[in-house]
């Protein structure tokens, strides 16, 4: 992990994110108590990449999605900001942004973590009615 | 740079760059293609031409402006970004297939001319 990616991720509030290994749980009101959602970040060339799991392969099996999940997240993309959604190679429907290093300052990090893990979260309560990730 | 306009929404975190360059209609790419292209991590959209008359596939990222003096090199990597991805579509749907700066001028002056239409109205 570099050492700006590091930084970013000490500079988190300790009462409101949980950080691990690259994997950052978001909470949205009291820690332990709250609905949260977890946010794994990782590096791509000169940036970050921020990525939440909406709903597992299971999950959106079992949940009667009026779309092809696929085509609900182009057409969500499109009107979309900030926030990207797509379904993976396993069949997972993830929340995203992939974020800039250049110049990113921390109060601009936590609005992309808190963008990515708060649309998650959304998604995933209007999907499941759960709070799972 | 076409496709590429500021979201007024999200000002108070700073102007919002989105970019949106059209990677080329889906409806004639084969079965296998488009496994291929689902395997694809990129951030995709989808344009709809009324009455079913065809699909175009759109690649979409955005991200946040902040200081003025580096607003230059981020977009810039937005737009290597973007126009990378949308390059690894169009291989994966049509592989073998570069189409030249023509076609996609063709494509991105309609976008244009819809959404100036979009925004006179």
């Amino acid at each position: 992990m570099s050492s700006a990616l590091d930084g970013l991720l000490r500079s988190l509030d300790k009462p409101r994110f949980d950080v691990e290994s690259g994997r950052v749980t978001c909470w949205f009101g009291v820690k332990g108590e709250s609905r949260h959602h977890t946010v794994r970040v990782t590096e791509v060339a000169d940036g970050i990449r921020l990525e939440a799991t909406v709903a597992t392969a299971r999950t959106l099996d079992s949940i009667a999605m009026y779309d092809d999940p696929h085509r609900w997240a182009w057409r969500r993309n499109r009107v979309s900001n900030l926030v990207g959604f797509r379904v993976d190679a396993q069949q997972r429907l993830l929340a995203e942004a992939v974020v800039p290093l250049i110049a990113l300052t921390e109060e601009e990090f936590l609005t992309y973590l808190m963008a990515v893990a708060s649309e998650a979260d959304r998604m995933e309560l209007v999907l499941t009615a759960r709070d799972v990730q | 740079v076409p496709g590429l306009w500021h979201n007024a929404d999200l000002r108070e975190h700073g102007d919002l760059v989105r970019r949106v360059p059209d990677a080329g209609g889906v409806d004639a790419a084969d079965g296998d293609s488009l496994l291929r292209l689902l395997r694809l991590p990129e951030q995709l959209g989808i344009v709809e031409e009324p009455d079913d008359r065809g699909h175009d596939l759109t690649v979409e990222e955005e991200m946040l402006l902040g200081d003025p003096a580096a607003d230059a090199q981020r977009v810039a990597w937005l737009v290597a970004r973007v126009a990378a991805a949308a390059d690894r579509l169009e291989e994966a749907l049509w592989a073998g297939r570069d189409a030249g700066t023509e076609f996609f001028k063709a494509a991105l002056a309609d976008q244009d001319r819809m959404e100036s239409h979009v925004e006179r109205a």
